[in-house]
């Protein structure tokens, strides 16, 4: 709470304090856009990733009602999915490009759909959130281009993991602190010069009027204070060879072990593995009581764990998505943790294995 | 206040009826639904000295329905309750979401019962095909010893036999043992009902003793999924209107005297809201799935010396011929002395010493040897076709 109380002056005051606050946000703003690789004035603070991709969509949407046409993929987060529900039940006419049965997105189908649905604004993930997935974001901002196409890029899962320039050319990008260590609950929509965007929060002309209302100066101060250990392409290298390492380990150690994504390009910090026989709320709570946290599905607001909406999209059944866990690891992490997981897996899904078994 | 003692045989126990919890310290894994008895569950059981884990299916989310979702069980807002009570006792809680088994085993049944003209128990079914069997499997797969639930039922082992005995709870009104019948031995080795011997009263101070929101929560009344003011609205809004028949409202001897919208609308012993009048009140006496009549006549006839019965299941040893036990006929009806004698098909024919009032199929016997359950099945229709 100390930074709280010394940081207690609103930015929009014009007083010392007020002062103060807002050169520590323009600080921040300086940070997080060579992060990005992009200039300070097109960073607009969001409460977070999800906020970000509402007002990308909302905030295209709100310049010309009547003339967007929506081009994205079923394997967006549910921010960008929601808003895309939410606009097709406001009469916008939205089209999907479906992913290949391995996981991978086909640029000449994506081509194809851009044609045939003539698309205003398209909005395509970066990296995938739960495979891990790169898509091709360059060949995607080409076509976009010469068709004068406005290109959202939810870049949430890139920030950190991939370097900037495979992805900061799109025109509105979504990026989060907590995704480099930062604190959570802050983002920012990352609005290209000479992009159009209306706000979708008023309350003041905060964010070059982008997004009214007093700005989160403590989470912005994190967010900055985060950039100044921004990864680097040495962490991708370990965090990939501890990938690599878990998982030919698992493969080979457990039969009916499969891995989603397995070959697409995909970022270094996260397995999506399905384990056959083995629901993953089984194994997540046993590995849980350990002190190992992985993730299932997706979690919704009451914590329960749905069949993850993207493993479906690739084509697997709800019986193999509801076996599927995602594990994750950063820079912290070492080798030796990687075994202590390996082997409290391989314990626990032959215990289950035995038991079911009997 | 005084929650537990020792007895000889080494049980712990808890209330004023034996009821069997391990007292060597265990894992369980406690199955909680947001509801008071559950959380008081988990509550105790840590207090004894157990390692708990809670778990939820969440296995509707009626969010968008309706504002207040007090009263129900296992809706999104009552998985939050579950889940801050297992903040406030600490322990480890986790969600899984059922919502589409749930659907398929218990709710599309519930309708189709409905539109047969039956009267269906879906807390049995649930209790049974979705219950029982995942959370149970969950329970073991994460290591535990047993699973714990709210249900206001008692256990004893049998030292003789080994074999595990379903009591009823330790408190009258509440006793839930009605909807514990369909039990595997298997499962009841591994199943606990640590407040079952409790008073409710007992249970809420618990509650408050543990520092629980949930404490003053209202107990369930009605079936969980169903949010409308009247099952026959729930129907009406679930099921297309081309799949709800019109038929006739007949007389026992099948005179025509008047038509209904559907078969849905009525359950055997119902008076008001049929349409047709006699000399004398109209009760509904049968519903006949096949023709889709309703069958109307007088009170008197309503009472029944006799039901057949299937797919019974027995807790423990098989009755195997004719034997005189105790039989409930719904949740909250009084046992009543009958006599079971098994049919060559498997079924059960139950003769009543005191005629019953509306013997109704769909519905789950449950029989009884003092305060012990010894089985129970469904109910046949005998009506006429």
């Amino acid at each position: 709470m100390s930074l709280a109380q010394q940081a207690w002056g609103n930015p929009s005051s014009s007083h010392a304090h007020g002062r103060q606050a807002s050169e520590n946000i323009d600080k921040s703003r300086i940070l997080v856009a060579s992060a990005a690789g992009v200039s300070p004035l097109e960073v607009v603070f969001t409460s977070g990733g999800s906020e970000a991709n509402t007002l990308a969509l909302l905030g295209t949407y709100f310049l010309n009602p009547a003339q967007l046409r929506l081009l994205t993929t079923p394997i967006e987060h549910s921010s960008v999915r929601d808003t895309a529900l939410f606009l097709e039940k406001l009469g916008v006419p939205v089209d999907y490009v479906p992913v290949e049965k391995k996981g991978s997105f086909s640029i000449e189908v994506f081509r194809k759909h851009v044609e045939e649905f003539r698309p205003t604004l398209v909005s395509v993930m970066a990296v995938n959130n739960e495979t891990g997935a790169i898509l091709p974001l360059q060949e995607i901002y080409q076509i976009c281009r010469d068709k004068k196409i406005t290109l959202h890029t939810d870049a949430v899962q890139a920030f950190g993991k991939l370097p900037s320039e495979t992805w900061n050319f799109c025109d509105l990008l979504s990026i989060t602190a907590h995704k480099i260590s930062g604190p959570k609950g802050v983002g920012a929509l990352i609005v290209r010069r000479g992009t159009p965007l209306v706000a979708t929060h008023y309350g003041g002309a905060q964010e070059i009027k982008r997004r009214g209302g007093t700005e989160n100066t403590l989470g912005i101060l994190g967010f900055g204070g985060a950039c100044t250990e921004f990864p680097k392409p040495e962490d991708w290298t370990r965090t990939r060879e501890l990938r690599d390492y878990f998982e030919k380990t698992l493969l080979e150690t457990l039969p009916g072990v499969t891995l989603n994504g397995a070959d697409i390009p995909r970022v270094t910090n996260t397995s999506s593995i399905r384990i056959e026989g083995i629901p993953s709320e089984v194994l997540l709570g046993a590995l849980d009581l350990e002190g190992i946290s992985v993730s299932a599905g997706s979690a919704c607001s009451s914590g329960s764990i749905t069949p993850s909406h993207v493993l479906l999209a690739m084509g697997l059944s709800k019986q193999e998505a509801k076996e599927c866990l995602r594990f994750s690891w950063g820079k912290s992490t070492v080798r030796s943790d990687i075994d202590t997981v390996l082997e409290s897996v391989v314990r626990h899904v032959n215990r289950i294995r035995d038991r079911r078994r009997k | 206040m005084s929650t537990g003692y020792e007895i000889e045989d080494g049980n712990k126990m808890n209330s004023m009826i034996p009821n069997f919890v391990p007292e060597k310290p265990s894992r369980i894994v406690v199955a909680m639904s947001g509801g008071v008895d559950s959380s008081v569950t988990a509550g105790w059981l840590k207090e004894q000295g157990h390692e708990v884990i809670g778990i939820s299916l969440q296995l509707h989310d009626m969010a968008e329905k309706v504002e207040n979702e007090f009263g129900t069980c296992c809706s999104l807002s009552d998985i939050m309750d579950a889940r801050r009570v297992a903040e406030k006792l600490e322990i480890p809680f986790y969600v899984n979401n059922m919502e589409e088994e749930f659907r398929e085993a218990v709710v599309d049944d519930f309708i189709q019962e409905y539109l047969n003209g039956r009267t269906p128990n879906p807390c049995i079914r649930c209790n049974e095909k979705v219950k029982f069997r995942q959370l149970m499997d969950w329970a073991l797969d994460l290591g535990a010893d047993y699973l714990a639930t709210g249900h206001y039922a008692t256990v004893r082992l049998n030292q003789d036999n080994q074999q595990v005995e379903l009591y009823k709870g330790g408190d009258n009104d509440k006793d839930q043992s009605y909807f514990l019948f369909a039990m595997k031995q298997k499962d009841l080795a591994k199943t606990l009902f640590p407040i079952g011997g409790f008073e409710k009263k007992v249970v809420r101070d618990l509650a408050i003793k543990y520092g629980l929101l949930v404490a003053n929560k209202p107990d369930s009344q009605e079936i969980c999924f169903v949010q409308a003011k009247s099952y026959k609205d729930f129907i009406e809004e679930e099921v297309p209107k081309a799949l709800l028949n019109p038929g006739n409202i007949v007389d026992p001897d099948g005179n025509i005297l008047g038509q209904h919208t559907g078969l849905h609308q009525f359950t055997i012993g119902q008076r008001k809201g049929l349409g047709v009048h006699g000399k004398e009140p109209l009760f509904v006496l049968a519903l006949r799935g096949k023709s889709n009549e309703v069958v109307v006549g007088p009170e008197q006839n309503l009472f029944r010396k006799s039901a057949l019965v299937s797919n019974v299941s027995w807790i423990n040893a098989p009755v195997n011929s004719p034997k005189k036990v105790l039989a409930k006929i719904r949740y909250r009806s009084k046992e009543s002395p009958v006599e079971v004698s098994p049919t060559a098909e498997g079924k059960l024919e139950v003769k009543f010493e005191i005629p019953q009032r509306a013997i109704t199929p769909g519905q789950a016997m449950v029989f009884y040897e003092g305060e012990k359950v010894i089985g129970g099945g469904w109910i046949e229709d005998l009506s006429i076709q």
